[in-house]
């Protein structure tokens, strides 16, 4: 195991999320999150290598699904996955849409970065995100998990949102995070897809001229 | 060091396991009223062809760690086997700035030669390079593994930008000197001389700066903005005093003389900067010999000055003219300091709710500036910003002839803009921000900056970041500025040097002041 800085956890994610597919923006927003699942003691490492080997195949919410959730609130089963990242992206985008009842999405892919998304998104002050075994209380900058659970890295399931007050007492939040060397690893290898490769060209110019201090 | 001053910090050398060489670790630590922290120096040694100032060195003459609470004899073994590493290192949280400096080798050996001899080194000589060391890294918030900013942001004495980051290079510029006069001693003991008050106030520490710093300006538009308002903001307050006392007068002169004797010890190999440097040593001639005149028929004196400035010298004048107002203002301005710090979150949530035609006015509104570029032009978008990923780094690559354009990092602000305004051209205007954003979410950091930039004025650097003509070192030095960076040397139009600190107090001056013994 290593012990991983926030930052260092945020900063690795964000480049997780790039390298696997999503768009600059979002990935901003995959760091975040990451950070307030660690914070939580969520299994971030886990879920983010999850993340970037399943985004390709999950979806994002239809313009149809997003005027369902705005209006009628019933659950819309699609063929694929719904992408936690792309649906939860909306609810922080039109949060009027978490505001009055219940939201119950269906066949939500990795349903624990709903969790990390709405956390890092200083949205509202408390939701109860839900799905068979596992609850999650989010406020504004935090998440407290209810109970200890094996289902926070479920692949998929049916997720309820719902408005709840805020944590009534400060959670303690962690302050370093911990994760699997291998995972880590693997990690690695996603965030690499945005670096570019060393050449003679980009030694030579890339960082600037000069070398052997003269002085 | 207001703060330090104002606190009565103590700092002091608390461990010295130097041999006779320079070789060796050691420790110096700072009481603050509230907590103790320690600044732990290994110096090592290091061929000499293995020393650059650039981020791919893989190793350093010194290496630094600030820590949190006074390190036991665990903690220095396990700093020890770490710091001279750098990033090939793991920290931990007890670790809040990782930093490391290379001698400048010709100085330091002539300053260590003559005070073996029981010499002062030559006034010259120290002034042409200004320090003994340069360091060429300071991490800070969490890099290999080291403390959050978060974990010290709640702290009076470290909660500013960059304040452990300062002290750090504050107590390093304490060692240089100390290192210089220990390898001195041990040549020659008993009589060997110690460098003289003089000289060594007038000593920095240097800095190489890269292209790293760079991205940080483009990433934190909210930190930037509440630096440049703070700035701004300072400015306005002093030019509107409507009179300038003689003490003001004769502080804002002591300073003007200052920095004319600091300006001609500025050397660069440039020659842009050589000729920058020209100008602005005439420029501090034209303004001493008028300022005076200036300022007594003005009804807003300090604002007559800046007008001065303004009207008649060069950008490098005017710039050290602001410098120079500012400096006698400190009652009136210093509150501005607390203003400084910012929180990115707070604006980092997208409003949705916005419409693409709202969302349209408002780049209309504050990106006009971006319209001066023609993006289909080659030296527009000439180039590219990348991570490299062999040393992890910002790198900026040549787009037409270079690989990697398709991993470009988001930088290219301007150019995004200029897109972006043409993919909302299609959008009706009604459409809101968040339909838009589940159609293209390409768009979503640009949207995102666009509304920051919309509450946050100054949040923009207004270029082209990746026009051919764009030099990284203009965008290094406007950061470095705010760290009080002198001695600003090109060395490529990506890397430059610096000094920071030089003509400062060093702490064991504000002792002697604390104690009634004066500042010297």
């Amino acid at each position: 195991m290593t012990e991983l800085s926030l930052n260092e956890v945020e900063s690795l994610a964000a480049k997780v999320g790039r390298g696997g597919g999503f768009s600059w923006g979002l990935a901003e927003e995959i760091g975040r999150s990451a950070r307030r699942l660690a914070q939580g003691g969520l299994p971030w490492a886990e879920a983010l290598l999850a993340l970037a080997e399943k985004a390709e195949g999950m979806q994002a919410p239809s313009f149809a699904q997003a005027e369902q959730w705005r209006g009628s609130r019933m659950a819309t089963r699609s063929k694929a996955r719904l992408c936690p990242v792309r649906a939860a992206a909306l609810l922080i985008d039109d949060p009027a849409i978490l505001r009055a009842k219940p939201l119950h999405l269906a066949s939500v892919g990795l349903p624990i970065w709903i969790v990390g998304m709405l956390a890092a998104s200083t949205v509202a002050d408390g939701f109860q995100i839900a799905w068979p075994g596992a609850t999650a209380l989010v406020g504004r900058r935090e998440v407290v998990p209810e109970g200890s659970s094996d289902a926070w890295l479920a692949p998929a399931a049916d997720v309820t949102i719902a408005p709840a007050a805020a944590p009534s007492t400060q959670p303690s939040l962690l302050r370093r995070a911990l994760a699997d060397d291998a995972i880590l690893t693997a990690l690695s290898s996603f965030a690499a897809r945005i670096y570019v490769p060393a050449s003679e060209s980009s030694r030579a110019k890339g960082a600037g001229g000069g070398n052997v201090d003269e002085e | 060091m207001r703060r330090a001053a104002r606190e009565r910090w103590k700092v002091g050398r608390i461990k010295w396991a130097v041999d006779d060489a320079g070789y060796g670790h050691a420790i110096y630590g700072v009481d603050t009223p509230g907590r103790t922290y320690c600044l732990v120096a290994f110096s090592t040694p290091l061929e000499d062809s293995r020393r650059t100032d650039r981020v791919i060195a893989e190793a350093w003459d010194t290496s630094y760690v600030l820590y949190d609470g006074i390190p036991n004899t665990e903690e220095i073994a396990r700093l020890r086997q770490n710091a001279p590493l750098q990033e090939a290192g793991r920290y931990c949280a007890r670790d809040l700035i990782l930093a490391r400096a290379n001698k400048s080798v010709r100085l330091f050996d002539a300053v260590v030669d003559a005070l073996a001899k029981g010499e002062q080194p030559d006034a010259a000589l120290l002034a042409s390079v200004g320090y003994l060391m340069r360091t060429t890294a300071v991490y800070g918030n969490g890099k290999f593994g080291i403390a959050d900013r978060a974990e010290i942001v709640g702290r009076p004495e470290l909660s500013g930008p960059f304040q452990a980051e300062m002290l750090t290079v504050w107590l390093i510029r304490s060692f240089t000197i100390d290192l210089a006069e220990h390898v001195a001693q041990r040549r020659a003991p008993g009589r060997a001389a110690r460098l003289s008050p003089h000289l060594r106030r007038g000593l920095g520490v240097g800095n190489a700066t890269g292209l790293g710093m760079a991205p940080f300006l483009v990433r934190h538009p909210v930190l930037m903005h509440n630096w440049f308002h703070a700035r701004e903001t300072a400015l306005a307050r002093v030019r509107s005093q409507p009179s300038a006392s003689g003490i003001a007068q004769a502080a804002f002169l002591a300073a003007l003389a200052a920095m004319r004797e600091k300006v001609r010890t500025w050397r660069t190999a440039d020659s842009r900067q050589v000729e920058a440097i020209a100008a602005l040593a005439a420029d501090l001639a034209g303004l001493e010999l008028n300022a005076a005149d200036i300022m007594r028929r003005a009804p807003l004196p300090w604002d007559a000055l800046y007008r001065f400035a303004e009207t008649n010298l060069s950008l490098e004048g005017q710039e050290a003219t602001i410098a120079l107002i500012l400096e006698p203002h400190g009652e009136l301005i210093d509150d501005l300091a607390d203003t400084l710090a910012a929180d990115e979150d707070v604006c980092f949530r997208i409003d949705g709710a916005m419409t693409c035609g709202a969302l349209k006015a408002l780049i209309m509104q504050n990106y006009a500036w971006t319209r001066r570029f023609d993006f289909n032009q080659e030296t527009a978008n000439a180039r590219f910003w990348y991570v490299s990923a062999e040393k992890l780094e910002p790198r900026l690559g040549e787009r037409l002839s270079e690989p990697g354009a398709e991993r470009e990092q988001p930088l290219a602000i301007a150019r995004d803009i200029a897109a972006l305004s043409c993919a909302l051209e299609a959008e009706p205007a009604a459409t809101f921000v968040a339909d838009f954003l589940l159609r293209h979410p390409e768009w979503r950091h640009v949207i995102r900056r666009a509304q920051i930039v919309a509450r946050h004025p100054y949040a923009e650097i207004r270029d082209n970041l990746i026009d051919a003509s764009m030099r990284p070192i203009d965008l290094l030095r406007s950061k470095l500025a705010f760290f009080g960076a002198s001695r600003f040397d090109p060395r490529s139009d990506r890397w430059l040097r610096i000094s920071l600190f030089a003509g400062e107090p060093f702490p064991e001056d504000i002792v002697a002041a604390q104690e009634g013994e004066g500042v010297s």
